[in-house]
């Protein structure tokens, strides 16, 4: 297993360096010139060319882009031009944020999707089969910020049950930061009130999120779960007694799993997207909206190091799928 | 008294071209501790039959007739009392030993599911003596329980199904082609395999099997298929020296035979009828070499003869007094 | 060549068969309302002009009202009308997402055949160029695109372009490499066929019929990306009708509780990518019944 894991490890790097060239591609190569997108077109051209010789841009591509992986594997994602702090810095301050709304919408996903999937597949041609399927094709074409502005508008508008925007209610901030997500550093801090509002912050962004992309988790479960019912092994359980929930759940299910997971871990890409907007949408303080606000002041090193940083975040996550995978299917394993 | 009695059992399956009829009218019994080969060719409804007989048809399929085990009706039974059989009372083993254990489960995981499935209640120690027990009865050193199916040869993973099928010592084993998916020298073991706990276990068993030559050392009673009909039913010597119905006769002479090195490899022309529309009277007239007029026009009854029952216009009606002939002449 | 002949009669005898089971089964009925919506914005796109009862640029009366007579579904906070917006929207919706993705087919499905064809090392890296870029989101490679190349008709067509040139890479690659080893082309290749007869006579007829399934769904996803990046602000700039821009427009005046808004743009988007999403499910289901009556 641990071979597994690092072999695993290792064939992430060719993915990553591939989506560093291609950042550095779209920045830096791309016609557009950062200094003049900041400064603006009508700035003296020394101002210009000492902001260029200060960012490296006066050096040859091939300098600029070594010099570029040289600092991303040092960590050293350059200073904000705006904030003039170390833009990796402001990101780990922002990316708990995005952790906590990714993890769950991931867990409002992961369980409609395999409920709804596994007892659409059991249920296949039925109505509830129906039902799975008209919802999946109808939640896809939801636009995620609109969803979240719908919520917004039930549920904080017209219910006025839950806070439509941010993380937490001003001075609600858990006391001690251990994590930075909010919901264990409050169950940490033994900080009840904390805790509530933390929650109640959490669910709109999570479910706007996680209901989005339970539409791909439905389906393809339906889908492998489909597939796996068919297969002999579940004749053969049902024909040794084994009970039916047995049957769906620790055969089929788990049996469709790996692809499941697979697809999931491609999909996560889509779950980062969406957590692009839904941060735009809730005013959730997190990498996304980091990001969407930093393009506004053209402040170029946060950009590119929001991008390069959401890189490896997806790296990192497809690394765990497999290992998941691993865990799952010895066959892989061997 | 028999211990499972199938009566006019009647299987369809509902499909968006129309429906099929997979087992049309069959009836069988297997007393205790009889073997009875269900044989056919592939498509015949011989593994529909055997399905069946668990409840375990697929949600298209529609049942009529009855399967009467133990003075209850399987046919009619409610899904958790069919369960509780499952496994326990009648069990049953797939063609395929490949597909049939759960891929990703380990040996022991898949036989204390079936003990737990059964007998909720039973401890781990037991368990693991049951399944141990159970492998080891089928050549296989206990030690394996740890191991996945994948760790398994085609023949060992096969032991291991015929273990698993046997753990509760059920009175029913219905083998499903338990050897066609393997290679010659391990279907022979299997079929040892089999003989050996029938005789030890005290099972009924019920050997689903298109291979002529595997039923003939193994079983006492042999019902042949065609088309979803019962063609010809009774004891197995009598079936094997003088076959009744054309079917069976040339069936027995498709049986590739190496001290017979003269005689070329025989077939059956033809294929089988398409059973959404099956042909009108027997199904097996366009293939007979005997076909007359009636049998194209007249589905045949079926007719007792030195007590074995054959589906075929040649044993009754007007054209009776050429069977000798026409026997003779084939046999 | 009897080939290419025997295929044809397979292919149309498939479209008979179709043609009739059209209605009679599910993935029929998908398609079939698919169209119907698609049908529906396309004579929208084409005839806004002559429906909308304003101009969708210039205010046509009081701000803010809510649905009612003479403005179906209210006015915004400038007074625009929201129905007007709703059909010119579609306008701007369908002329980048089918300009994209048409661009992106245009690399995406040449590249996928001749590497998937050629196969060996330059294989070997394009897929994993194509594949990285694949397992980006596509959201998040357009805003650093459209970052750089600031808002605009082409830039954000170029940009969500970029972002789908991998799905028919990978399509048409991985159906390219099996179908290359198929009998029949080597057959072609044994009796001395050239590659580009090979590839344009026995490959490519076989694998565009899923590219038309890919190109559905495409228009779709180009649809949700545009609106999208419009909604983050880094699409089309105001006053051109979109329904990305009017929805982040509307948020911020939810707390007045105007619902029009943002519901009504959200919808045309939904509708629309509904429609394209529905199509392109039904062919699939057509040409792939993979899963079709097991069980």
């Amino acid at each position: 297993m641990k071979t597994y894991i690092l072999t695993r490890v290792l064939l992430a790097i060719p993915m990553i360096l591939i989506i560093l060239t291609i950042v550095f591609v779209i920045l830096r190569v791309l016609p557009g010139n950062p200094v003049l997108a900041m400064v603006g077109p009508k700035a003296p051209p020394q101002i210009v060319a000492a902001m260029e010789k200060e960012m490296g841009l006066d050096k040859p591509i091939i300098v600029q882009y070594g010099d570029y992986l040289l600092n991303i594997a040092h960590g050293n994602f350059g200073r904000s031009t705006l904030t003039s702090l170390p833009v990796i810095q402001e990101l780990m301050q922002k990316f708990p944020a995005t952790l906590e709304l990714t993890i769950f919408a991931m867990i409002v996903a992961i369980f409609i999707g395999i409920f709804f999937g596994t007892y659409a597949a059991y249920y296949y041609g039925r109505t509830l089969d129906v039902v799975a399927r008209v919802y999946s094709i109808f939640v896809y074409s939801f636009p995620v910020f609109w969803f979240g502005i719908m919520l917004q508008l039930i549920f904080g508008v017209w219910l006025h049950w839950l806070p439509v925007s941010g993380r937490s209610s001003p001075f609600m901030i858990p006391p001690h930061v251990y994590t930075g997500l909010y919901v264990i550093d409050s169950i940490l801090n033994l900080d009840w009130p904390v805790f509530v509002d933390t929650i109640r912050h959490l669910i709109l962004p999570s479910v706007t999120l996680g209901v989005v992309i339970s539409s791909i988790f439905v389906r393809m479960v339906r889908s492998n779960v489909i597939l796996s019912l068919s297969s002999q092994y579940v004749v053969a359980s049902r024909a040794r007694g084994v009970k039916e929930k047995k049957v769906l759940f620790s055969h089929a299910l788990k049996n469709a799993m790996a692809p499941i997971l697979t697809i999931m871990g491609l999909e996560f890409a889509l779950l980062l997207a969406g957590a692009v907007l839904t941060e735009t949408t809730f005013s959730w303080p997190g990498i996304g909206s980091y990001l969407i606000s930093r393009i506004a002041y053209r402040d170029f090193p946060a950009i590119q190091g929001a991008i390069v940083f959401f890189a490896f975040f997806i790296a990192a996550v497809s690394i765990l799928v497999d290992i998941i995978n691993a865990w799952i299917d010895p066959r892989v394993r061997y | 008294m028999a211990l499972l009695e199938v009566k006019n059992l009647r299987i369809d399956y509902l499909t968006r071209r129309g429906s099929v009829k997979a087992v049309d009218e069959i009836s069988f019994s297997i007393g205790s501790r009889e073997t009875i080969g269900l044989v056919g060719e592939s498509g015949c409804g011989k593994s529909t039959t055997g399905l069946a007989m668990l409840g375990l048809l697929p949600t298209n399929a529609r049942i009529s007739g009855e399967i009467v085990y133990n003075g209850k009706d399987l046919s009619k039974m409610h899904q958790e009392e069919l369960r509780k059989i499952r496994g326990e009372e009648i069990s049953m083993i797939f063609q395929d030993p490949m597909t049939s254990l759960d891929p990703i489960m380990r040996i022991r995981k898949q036989f204390f599911e079936l003990i737990q499935a059964h007998h909720p209640k039973m401890n781990e120690n037991e368990m693991e003596k049951i399944s141990s027990e159970a492998l080891k009865s089928v050549g296989i050193d206990p030690s394996r329980l740890n191991n996945y199916p994948f760790e398994f040869s085609g023949g060992m993973r096969q032991r291991v199904m015929i273990a698993l099928s046997i753990a509760l010592k059920p009175s029913i084993l219905i083998a499903d082609e338990p050897t066609t998916s393997l290679d010659v020298v391990v279907q022979e073991q299997i079929m040892e395999v089999l003989k050996e706990l029938k005789r030890s276990k005290n099972m009924s068993m019920v050997l689903i099997t298109h291979d002529l030559g595997v039923v003939a050392e193994v079983v006492d009673k042999i019902v042949v298929m065609y088309a979803g009909h019962l063609v010809e039913y009774g004891n197995v010597y009598p079936v094997y020296e003088k076959p009744l119905h054309p079917y069976t006769q040339l069936l027995l002479e498709s049986i590739p035979n190496v001290k017979l090195e003269d005689r070329e490899l025989k077939y059956i022309p033809g294929s089988l009828p398409d059973l959404k529309n099956p042909p009108k009277g027997c199904r097996f007239s366009p293939r007979c070499p005997f076909s007359k007029n009636i049998c194209k026009e007249k589905e045949p009854p079926i007719f007792e003869i030195e007590g074995r029952r054959v589906k075929c216009w040649l044993y009754g009606g007007e054209i009776n007094a050429n069977i000798d002939k026409t026997s003779s002449a084939v046999g | 060549m009897a080939n290419t002949n025997y295929d044809n009669q397979m292919i149309s005898a498939r479209i008979g068969r179709g043609l009739k089971d059209l209605l009679g089964d599910s993935s029929g009925v998908m398609a079939f309302v698919g169209l119907i919506l698609l049908s529906l914005f396309i004579l929208i796109a084409i005839f806004a002009p002559l429906i909308a009862p304003y101009s969708p640029i210039k205010p046509s009366g009081a701000p803010f009202l809510s649905p009612q007579w003479g403005h179906i579904m209210g006015t915004d906070n400038l007074g625009y009308d929201v129905f007007s917006r709703f059909l010119w929207g579609s306008r701007t919706a369908f002329v980048i997402a089918v300009f994209a993705t048409l661009l992106a087919a245009f690399v995406g499905i040449p590249a996928g055949l001749f590497v998937g064809y050629a196969g060996g090392t330059v294989d070997r890296i394009v897929t994993m160029i194509m594949d990285s870029i694949y397992t980006f989101p596509g959201l998040i490679l357009a805003i650093a695109i459209v970052a750089m190349l600031g808002p605009g008709v082409v830039d954000i067509s170029l940009a969500i372009a970029v972002v789908y040139i991998p799905t028919y890479y990978r399509v048409i690659r991985s159906q390219v490499s099996t179908i290359k080893s198929e009998l029949y082309v080597e057959g072609a290749r044994s009796i001395g066929a050239k590659n580009m007869t090979i590839i344009s006579k026995y490959i490519l007829p076989n694998v565009l019929p899923s590219t038309i399934v890919v190109l559905s769904m495409n228009i779709a996803d180009a649809i949700m990306t545009e609106a999208g990046l419009s909604f983050l602000g880094l699409g089309m700039v105001p006053p051109t009708p979109d329904w990305g821009y009017d929805l982040a427009n509307g948020q911020r005046f939810l707390l007045q509780n105007d619902w029009w808004m943002v519901f009504f743009p959200g919808l045309a988007i939904i509708l629309i990518v509904l429609g394209f999403s529905m199509f392109a499910e039904g062919l699939d289901e057509y040409f792939n019944p993979n899963i079709g009556e097991k069980r």
